[in-house]
């Protein structure tokens, strides 16, 4: 017998709105998470016990944020430019809050320059915690295509995020001067 | 500091704060309303003439009686059969993620007007829209749906929302689709049950459009998340003529028809499949940009070998496939294109600053084109259009995609520089 409707709720709503929150602001990820498990709660009777959920609840949601995935670009490119986070609110700037804010706006920029497709993979991988095969799942990919755009992905972020992954963030102008 | 992308990614995610309580609460409501509306409404199922004799029923035992004149009038104009059919015209904007300009100016356009046919079948839980554009000739109807208990249907097959469901796999529907604002599937579901509920209160008298109104206001029901509605009346007719949702996000529809019909199962078969259920653009093969024509069939248009800081960086063949849904019976239809890869001097085809014009014969799902409707690529006019700052157009009979990665190159000027290779080598 396969979990319940409500139990999946209670257990992903949590992890899937702060991906979609993540990506899209807050009051997005309310509406998407919503219409996320409006098709779930639709199509429940249609669900495999058999295989996990996981794959199948994003692979809808990503459908979804893909009519966003212009606002998802500008929020991602407005943050590395001010440093502001949309997502926060009561980011207090202290020293270290201020590196890490700095931090975070370099890793928008670098998330903001990927191919949309290879974004979609990396963060399905990195936020969602698919796996390889549940991400060609959700997104009904070849396995091999996945597994490509991911590694591209990764290999961006860590040339744009410096040598070994060394975050090089030296001032605020450093951040502000980006495009 | 951190020493790994991935450690550094799940921070970014982590200062996101978890959903409050009531939050998680409007999430469920919502996600769980349209499907617990169905289900209430099933048992109905199976008494004739369900839906005119509840009203009857209503209306003997309603407290509203002494607004019951206007509202029996209301509820007259609409009939009692079992299937509400509804037309009215919308101007709900581009899908999202399209906006169109003209070319060569780059002036915005306004958005079309779309009208929408539908019949709903409450007590069988159906519901049919037909899309098409108010003053087309040829294609007009460019979306069709059937929502059903046994599966959603449009042009591209089985779908669900924006996607086609095989067991647990999410497949992403390429075509266009037919789909209603919330608020005009609220005003579809609800109008009916409002008048006989006694949601509806009469506000006024007006003009729209010429017509003698009566304004009735139906209170929004926040336990289905129904919004809040206004709708003007026919003075004459009592039948509705406008409606306008008063929530954070109105909207506003003109009804130019509406009446019911007896139940007819072939008006809810399915639509025949005409859209892919995917596209994709396979391997590319190198080729000279003189090859380019013949490809594709006689012409193809470029930058020429440099334009506004931009070189010339690469030339292929790519290979275009939709795929159409398992149980259409149709085969995957493959094509052939061309891309031309454009970079700062010194870069490659693989820099992160590229410009990329692609290019078929004819529309191309693959090259994120809506091949059908008001928003298929035309000569004279852009849509720009996410993702990845992509945008279509027609130049000398080729359809065109011009996307770009890092770089700011304005897409107006882009495709009017775009000239028949050969015409010149190189430009500005």
């Amino acid at each position: 017998m396969g979990r319940s409707f409500d139990e999946t709720f209670a257990s992903e709503l949590e992890p899937l709105h702060a991906y979609l929150a993540r990506r899209l602001g807050r009051s997005a990820a309310d509406d998407l998470a919503a219409e996320t498990f409006a098709v779930a709660y639709r199509r429940w009777d249609d669900v495999d016990p058999e295989r996990p959920v996981r794959p199948w609840l994003y692979g809808i949601a990503s459908n979804l944020v893909r009519h966003h995935w212009r606002k998802e670009r500008r929020m991602l490119r407005a943050y590395a430019r001010t440093g502001v986070d949309p997502v926060l609110t009561d980011d207090a700037v202290s020293p270290a809050r201020l590196e890490a804010r700095l931090e975070r706006a370099a890793l928008a920029e670098a998330l903001a320059e990927l191919r949309d497709e290879e974004r979609e993979v990396l963060l399905l991988h990195a936020w969602a915690e698919l796996s390889d095969a549940e991400i060609a799942e959700s997104l009904s990919l070849p396995l091999g295509t996945v597994k490509s755009r991911l590694s591209r992905a990764r290999e961006h972020m860590r040339n744009r995020l410096g040598f070994n992954g060394q975050v090089e963030v030296d001032s605020p102008k450093t951040v502000e001067e980006q495009p | 500091m951190t020493n790994d992308d991935l450690q550094l990614l799940r921070e970014f995610r982590a200062v996101v704060a978890a959903p409050d309580e009531a939050t998680r609460r409007r999430i469920y409501a919502r996600a769980t309303r349209e499907t617990r509306a169905r289900r209430r409404r099933l048992p109905a199922v199976g008494l004739a003439g369900a839906a005119a004799a509840a009203t009857v029923a209503v209306l003997l035992v309603s407290p509203w009686s002494g607004n019951g004149g206007l509202v029996q009038r209301a509820l007259a104009a609409v009939g009692t059969g079992e299937v509400l059919h509804v037309v009215f015209t919308e101007q709900p904007g581009p899908p999202g993620w399209y906006d169109a300009v003209s070319l060569p100016s780059g002036t915005p356009l306004p958005d079309p007007t779309f009208r929408e046919e539908v019949w709903y079948d409450q007590s069988r839980s159906l519901e049919k829209t037909v899309t098409s554009l108010p003053d087309g000739v040829d294609d007009a109807v460019f979306g069709q749906s059937v929502l059903s208990p046994q599966g959603d249907h449009n042009a591209a097959g089985r779908m669900t929302n924006a996607i086609t469901m095989d067991g647990n796999k999410a497949t992403p529907s390429a075509g266009p689709q037919a789909s209603l604002e919330p608020a005009l599937t609220d005003f579809v579901d609800e109008y009916q049950s409002a008048l006989a509920s006694g949601k509806a209160s009469r506000t006024g008298a007006g003009q729209v459009d010429g017509h003698e109104v009566i304004w009735l206001h139906i209170a929004a029901d926040p336990s289905q998340h129904y919004p809040a509605m206004d709708v003007a009346i026919d003075s004459s007719t009592y039948a509705p003529v406008q409606v306008r949702t008063d929530d954070a996000d109105p909207v506003q529809l003109d009804v130019s028809e509406i009446d019911t019909q007896a139940y007819d199962a072939s008006l809810f078969a399915p639509p025949t499949v005409t859209s892919p259920v995917s596209s994709t653009t396979g391997a590319t093969a190198p080729i000279d940009a003189t090859q380019a024509p013949g490809v594709l069939g006689g012409q193809a248009v470029w930058l020429g070998q440099s334009w506004n800081g931009y070189q010339l960086v690469g030339v292929a063949q790519e290979q275009f496939t939709d795929s159409y849904a398992p149980d259409s019976g149709k085969h995957p239809v493959q094509s052939v294109g061309v891309v031309f890869t454009y970079a700062p001097p010194g870069g490659s085809a693989d820099s992160p600053d590229v410009l990329r014009i692609e290019e078929a014969a004819q529309c191309e799902f693959a090259l994120g084109m809506w091949c059908n409707g008001p928003y298929e690529p035309q000569a004279g006019v852009l849509f720009l259009h996410q993702p990845a700052s992509s945008s279509t157009t027609v130049v000398d009979g080729i359809d065109v995609a011009i996307s770009q990665q890092g770089g700011d190159a304005d897409p107006v000027a882009v495709a009017n520089a775009l000239q028949p290779v050969g015409s010149s080598s190189s430009s500005s």
